[in-house]
């Protein structure tokens, strides 16, 4: 079962005299969500980890540098937002399939069909449709947070996690089709 | 409601988005509409096949690489040369250093009045130079604020 974290309180405002211990707390507030969309965006434990890293570090020298950030939640996923579509604009937007099984299979050895093709199907979503279905699903934000973090309005959102679902559907029963695994 | 006007609320359904209003609505479609109430079950059932993968934490080595980093960065702008979210080039960097120290060595020399200028003081019938006066750039200064020349000229 998923832990989706839904959205807990609004985070403090980052004032401009942010210090060291600000950062620690916010990080440890958000660590784990940031990896965990930079890793369902990217679907590479390794490069998830460098976005992470560098998001993180840009929060601190923000801070360090005095500079006001209204949410810092939503601050966060944009930025990891954007480093990650960078990053799959320079690789040629293709999740790494077999780092996708190798993954699986780490984490659960008795690997589950429906669950492989289902990585495969979201990774063959283009942007805005893969980070807005991981934005709800996994990570339990409402419309109005991803109309935010994805830079459009509600009914974008409400219209692009429509055509997302879609696709999934069409993938899965499509890689159905071939023989391979499931039917929804 | 038509067949795709349907289909876009059962997704916002699913994401528990929709309005009262919304609701009574899908359900009079979802009651005469067998195709649409087919599509249902399919998003519902995608919905608890993608609820099954689990979240990931952050790996404690990448964790502690983070919290490294951050203590290792200096506070203030100084932590952004060669690094940071806006980045100076390192040779830009020294650049400006260098040439900020030029320029601090300049005045301090200027001050001491070890750069002076040389004036000719000419007169109005030989047009011949007739004494040679040394100057200091606190004279042209006074010369070019006040309109006349120090006293001691």
């Amino acid at each position: 079962m998923a832990v989706n974290v839904k959205t807990e309180d609004r985070p403090p405002i980052v004032e401009t005299s942010s210090n060291h211990q600000q950062f620690t707390e916010l990080f440890h507030l958000y660590k784990d969500r940031t990896y965990d969309f930079a890793l369902r965006m990217l679907g590479d434990a390794h490069a998830a980890g460098d976005v992470a890293q560098d998001v993180f570090i840009r929060l601190y020298e923000h801070q360090s540098n005095h500079h006001h950030i209204e949410d810092v939640k939503s601050w966060l996923f944009i930025v990891t937002r954007n480093l990650c579509l960078n990053h799959m604009r320079n690789r040629g937007r293709q999740v790494p399939l077999d780092a996708l099984d190798d993954q699986l299979a780490q984490t659960n050895p008795a690997v589950d069909p429906r669950q492989r093709a289902l990585r495969r199907a979201l990774a063959t979503l283009e942007s805005p449709y893969r980070e807005a279905l991981i934005l709800k699903v996994y990570q339990g934000f409402a419309y109005i947070e991803i109309a935010e973090i994805l830079g459009t309005t509600v009914p974008a959102v409400r219209a692009i996690l429509f055509k997302a679902r879609n696709q999934l559907r069409d993938e899965l029963n499509r890689t159905q089709a071939k023989g391979d695994s499931y039917e929804l | 409601m038509n067949c795709e006007h349907c289909r876009q609320l059962i997704s916002a359904l699913v994401d528990e988005e929709l309005t009262e209003g919304e609701r009574g609505s899908l359900d009079e479609h979802l009651a005469q509409c067998s195709e649409c109430a087919q599509y249902s079950e399919q998003i519902r059932e995608l919905e608890r096949l993608t609820s099954e993968w689990e979240s990931s934490a952050m790996p404690r080595d990448i964790e502690q690489a983070i919290l490294d980093r951050a203590k290792q960065k200096p506070h203030g702008w100084l932590g952004r040369v060669g690094g940071g979210s806006y980045r100076i080039p390192r040779p830009v960097a020294w650049a400006a250093v260098l040439l900020l120290a030029l320029l601090s060595v300049n005045s301090l020399i200027s001050r001491n009045g070890s750069t002076q200028e040389e004036q000719f003081i000419t007169t109005p019938e030989n047009n011949q130079p007739v004494q040679h006066i040394i100057l200091t750039q606190a004279d042209i200064v006074q010369t070019y604020t006040t309109g006349s020349a120090p006293a001691d000229l």
